[in-house]
This record gives structure tokens, C-alpha cells and sequence, in this order.
């Protein structure tokens, strides 16, 4: 009993460690939550009326936007961590324009501004043409390390070239189109989704350019990819803009599936247009709204379209 | 440091049943998790996606309650029975026995999420998408430290009696992350107290979260413009405060041998 009361003893040392830690940990949270001034990092902006509807055309830069919370947690460790970080803030000062929404009670701005983004969360990243035309969004604390944001953003920098090419092609500015989709697709490492939707749309910009071998070149490449998939889908789209399947059998073989089906409404609406058949391509495009699930990609080019044409969709 | 219970603790991964566990841990679920990927060849994952379901701190906790957390302070149930009765019987601190379940424990966890890894990244580089998952010496690092904090909570939760620790467990969960959540759903206007109530329910479980789940990310140590000294602090505070609590416990305990 008498050796059980000996080896049962708290080691004196450790009783103390805890005690002068814990005593440390405390400090460091007051001085740390008590600090008022930002540390030099990104040179935020505060949000204008301006943002709403798009800063401007002539601002070359990028917008990165910084939804957070003045009292969250999760927004307060990405201020301390992710943001703090040397790579991020050299990448955020020289290549975008900061624009941090503090969401406050009270503060339309940053409401309508979230509204306009989509944003149901903070921290949420926004990154969007100086048009205001949105590259790609990150939201929630996990995931927000620092080496995930700094791909995000370089992510968002390749991918401009595909938002701001499809911008393009719903203005009818083709010759931009193909050479921002061309750049888009030929940067990605492997043909994934989005390169081949970005390939498919430079094919389409070259056809609407009447440069027949251009757009072979392009849809050869989707052709000769590995991305394969159940039902090899992009194929009978391929096919179509060569010109060897018709656009009732494409429509045919979207086998009532929304994405294709708007897709392909899109596609032959356009090559309606090249066509010269202007009622044909608006009756195409009117057919999208009796879709019910289309992207939104989509929906933006037709729109587009529709107002080019002299016929708004509501 | 007692070296024959951290044997002791190793020698118990060659029973039939931990084998079985360790061979799905390192074998299988990296197989099937790479057979997924590969089926979605259009899909790119980002770091922190593979990080966080291989080798994150979420990985290392249910690696740490697999494996270490039967063989801390209730060992009834294991084939060797009464053994903690027996072995506190002998002239042996608690606080060595606590502190070398600890080292046995972490060593164990480092030993299956770095086989898990390696496993993982060679059949990533076998379909070719071995550049997606780039593991550097930072990474290394954060699994070897979380590995060090969580085994330590482990050993805190199960040095007390079964049923009391399971309740603690629980009871920290539901206040640190789910209680929080529910409550924040709520809107101002429904509460009975108007004022700040939001903020200070969100300031108490942050602080018990800081206590329950604090991984620590060195990345921002080598890369940030400013040092970060919280979460440095927080990990040795909270590393110190598991051990202490795991042997204040262990030592209140009594374990009587009968033969």
C-alpha cells in the first residue's frame, strides 16, 4: 500500500509545466484578440458602390474579394494563418485588386454583394473580372490553408482566360473568344472537363469565324483525348460541329439529359446563326427554357445572344 | 519511459484482430480510395482534399481511437485481462506508465499513417496522377506533431474509467463543435436573452475547441510575414494539460490483483 501511495504520486515538475503554460496561453490570447492593428500583409480595399455592377473595363487587374465576419472565428484564423501568408500576399498585392467585405449588421453593400456572388458563408474567397463576371469562388474555413489558397488563386488566374473568352463569345467578339479558349485549354495539364468544355467553345468560335481547319484542329484534340466517359458524350457534339451528324439527331441523343440538352440547343442555335437563319437559332434558344436544370455558363451565353439579337429573355 | 510496456504496447499489434485493422488502415482503404480516383479521370483534386483523407489531423484521430485508445487505462476487456492490475502492483510509476502508452501510441500512429501515406502516393503515381500529391518535409512534420497531441488526448479521455471517459468524449464533441452549431442557427430575434449571447456561446466554445481539436499546420511558420505564437502555445498547453489530467486520473484510480 505504502509503494502504491509512492508510485501514485504527480510528478511535481509537470503539475508546474501545465501551471506556467497555461498561465502563457492565456497572456498570449489577450494580447492576440486585444491587437487593433492589421499586420502589413495585403492592402485590402473597402468595397464601393462600383463593385455591384462591376468595377471597370479599364482596370486591368483581377478582383479578389474577402468575405469575413469582424467576430468569427473561422475568419479570424484565416487572418492569422492563410492570409498572413508571404506567398499570398505578394501573389494578392501584385496581380489583383483586394477588396475585403466585412459583413456587418446593417451594411447593404456587403449583403447585396454576397447576393450577387452567391456567397452563403465566411470566409468565402470571390475572384472576378474587373467586369464583375465571376473566375471562381472558395468558401468555409476548411480547406482554407494557405497552400490550398494559393492554388485557388493561381487556378483562378488560368481559368480567367476561359470566363473572360466565353464573355467574348456571348458579345459575339470571336476572334478574342478563340484566343482566350485556346490559351484556357492549352494551359491545362490533362483534358479534363474543363478544358474540353473550353475546346469545344474555341471550336465553335473558330466555325463562327468560318475558319473551317481552325476548329478541325481544335475538335481533332477532343477527339484524340483520353477523356472518356459512360455514355463518350462530347462525341455527338464533335460530330455536329464537323458536320457529319445533324442537329436533330444531336438533340436526339441528349437522351433528356438538362446539361446536354441546353448545351446542344446552344451549339446549333449558333451554327443557325452562322447559317444566316436567324429565326432558327432564336427558336433554339428559346427551346432552353423549357429546361429545367441549365448552367449557368450557359444561360449567360444565351442570354447574350437573345439581346444581340433583338429578343431579351426575361 | 518504461521500455517493456511500449514493447508490451507494440507486441499487441501482432494480435490477430489489430492485424486485421492495421491491414485495412494501410492497405485496403488506400486501394479503395484509389480505385474511386481513377474512376473519375476528368476530376482533379486539390492538395487538401488527398491531405485531409489520408494523412490530415481527421485521419491520425480515428488512427489514434483505433489503435491506442483499448490500451490505456481499461484493459479488462483485452485478452491479457487484468494486467494493469498486475503491473501497478509492481513498483512502477503511473506517471511512466502514461507517458510510455503515450511514446508506444504515437510511434504506433506515426508508423500507420506514414505507411498509409506511402502506400497511398505510390498507387497515385501508379495511375499516373502522382503529381497531384506532393508530400514535403512540412508535412512530415504536422503529421508527426498531430500525431503527438492526439494520442496524448487519447491517452487523457481513456485513462479514466470507460464508461465516465466515453461520456467526456462525447460531452466535449456536442459542446465544442455540435452545440455551437445548432445554436448559431437561431436567429437573435427567437432568443429569450437579447444581447450578445451569439458571441459569448461562440467565445466559450472556441475555447473548449481549442482544447479538444487544435492541429497544428507548420506551414505558416515557414512561410507567414508575422509569427504566429497562439497556436504554438496552444499545442504545448494542450499537450501538457492531456498527460497531466491522464496521470491526476491514473493515480486516483485503484487497481486491486487478486490471484
Amino acid at each position: 500500500m505504502q509503494s502504491e501511495k509512492l508510485t501514485s504520486r504527480t510528478p511535481l515538475l509537470l503539475t508546474i509545466t501545465v501551471i506556467l503554460l497555461v498561465v502563457l496561453r492565456i497572456a498570449v490570447w489577450s494580447v492576440e484578440t486585444s491587437k487593433t492593428q492589421e499586420p502589413d500583409g495585403i492592402k485590402w480595399q473597402e468595397p464601393s458602390k462600383a463593385d455591384l455592377a462591376g468595377i471597370s473595363d479599364y482596370q486591368p487587374k483581377l478582383v479578389f474579394y474577402y468575405f469575413c465576419e469582424e467576430n468569427s472565428e473561422p475568419c479570424r484564423r484565416v487572418n492569422h494563418g492563410a492570409l498572413l501568408n508571404k506567398n499570398v500576399v505578394k501573389l494578392v498585392n501584385d496581380s489583383f485588386l483586394p477588396i475585403r467585405v466585412l459583413s456587418q449588421p446593417g451594411t447593404e453593400l456587403s449583403k447585396e454583394l454576397q447576393q450577387r456572388f452567391g456567397v452563403s458563408m465566411c470566409p468565402a474567397f470571390v475572384i472576378a473580372l474587373p467586369n464583375g463576371n465571376e473566375i471562381g469562388m472558395q468558401e468555409g474555413y476548411f480547406g482554407m490553408s494557405a497552400r490550398n489558397l494559393l492554388s485557388f488563386i493561381k487556378y483562378c488566374k488560368q481559368r480567367k482566360e476561359y470566363v473572360a473568352g466565353l464573355d467574348y463569345l456571348s458579345h459575339d467578339q470571336y476572334e478574342q473568344a478563340a484566343q482566350a479558349l485556346q490559351t484556357w485549354f492549352q494551359t491545362k495539364d490533362r483534358f479534363d472537363s474543363q478544358a474540353l468544355d473550353g475546346a469545344l467553345f474555341c471550336a465553335l468560335a473558330h466555325m463562327m469565324l468560318f475558319r473551317e481547319n481552325a476548329a478541325q484542329q481544335v475538335l481533332a484534340k477532343i477527339r484524340n483525348s483520353q477523356y472518356e466517359n459512360d455514355s463518350n458524350w462530347p462525341q455527338p457534339l464533335v460530330q455536329f460541329l464537323l458536320g457529319k451528324l445533324s442537329a436533330t439527331d444531336l438533340l436526339r441523343m441528349c437522351d433528356h439529359q438538362d446539361n446536354r440538352q441546353s448545351q446542344s440547343l446552344y451549339f446549333t442555335g449558333m451554327i443557325e446563326l452562322r447559317n444566316g437563319n436567324l429565326q432558327g437559332a432564336v427558336n433554339n434558344f428559346r427551346q432552353v427554357d423549357k429546361i429545367n436544370e441549365v448552367s449557368p455558363e450557359i444561360r449567360s451565353l444565351i442570354n447574350g445572344q437573345l439581346s444581340i439579337t433583338g429578343n431579351p429573355k426575361n | 519511459m518504461n521500455k517493456a510496456i511500449i514493447m508490451h504496447s507494440f507486441l499487441r499489434l501482432a494480435r490477430p484482430g489489430t492485424l486485421m485493422t492495421l491491414v485495412m488502415f494501410v492497405l485496403v482503404y488506400p486501394t479503395a480510395l484509389i480505385a474511386f480516383i481513377s474512376r473519375l479521370p476528368s476530376v482533379s483534386f486539390d492538395f487538401e482534399a488527398f491531405a485531409n483523407l489520408v494523412f490530415g489531423p481527421m485521419m491520425i484521430n480515428v488512427a489514434a481511437f483505433t489503435f491506442v485508445s483499448s490500451s490505456i487505462g481499461n484493459t479488462k476487456s483485452l485478452d491479457d485481462g487484468e494486467y494493469l492490475a498486475l503491473l501497478f502492483s509492481r513498483p512502477i510509476f503511473r506517471w511512466v506508465y502514461v507517458v510510455s502508452k503515450w511514446l508506444a501510441g504515437f510511434a504506433l500512429v506515426v508508423l500507420v499513417i506514414g505507411s498509409q501515406t506511402i502506400v497511398f502516393k505510390t498507387l497515385l503515381q501508379l495511375i499516373g496522377r502522382g503529381d497531384q500529391l506532393s508530400v514535403g518535409f512540412i508535412d512530415v512534420a504536422n503529421i508527426i506533431l498531430n500525431s503527438l497531441q492526439i494520442t496524448a488526448l487519447v491517452a487523457m479521455i481513456f485513462a479514466f474509467p470507460s464508461r465516465i471517459g466515453a461520456m467526456l468524449f462525447a460531452g466535449l464533441l456536442y459542446l465544442s463543435f455540435a452545440a455551437p452549431m445548432m445554436f448559431n442557427a437561431i436567429p437573435d430575434s427567437a432568443l429569450w436573452f437579447h444581447g450578445d449571447l451569439h458571441n459569448i456561446v461562440n467565445s466559450i466554445s472556441g475555447c473548449l475547441r481549442s482544447f479538444t481539436y487544435a492541429p497544428i499546420d507548420l506551414d505558416p511558420y515557414f512561410n507567414s510575414i508575422q509569427i504566429l505564437w497562439l497556436p504554438i502555445i496552444t499545442f504545448a498547453s494542450n499537450l501538457a494539460i492531456y498527460i497531466w489530467i491522464a496521470v491526476v486520473v491514473l493515480n486516483n484510480r485503484e487497481f486491486f490483483y487478486t490471484n
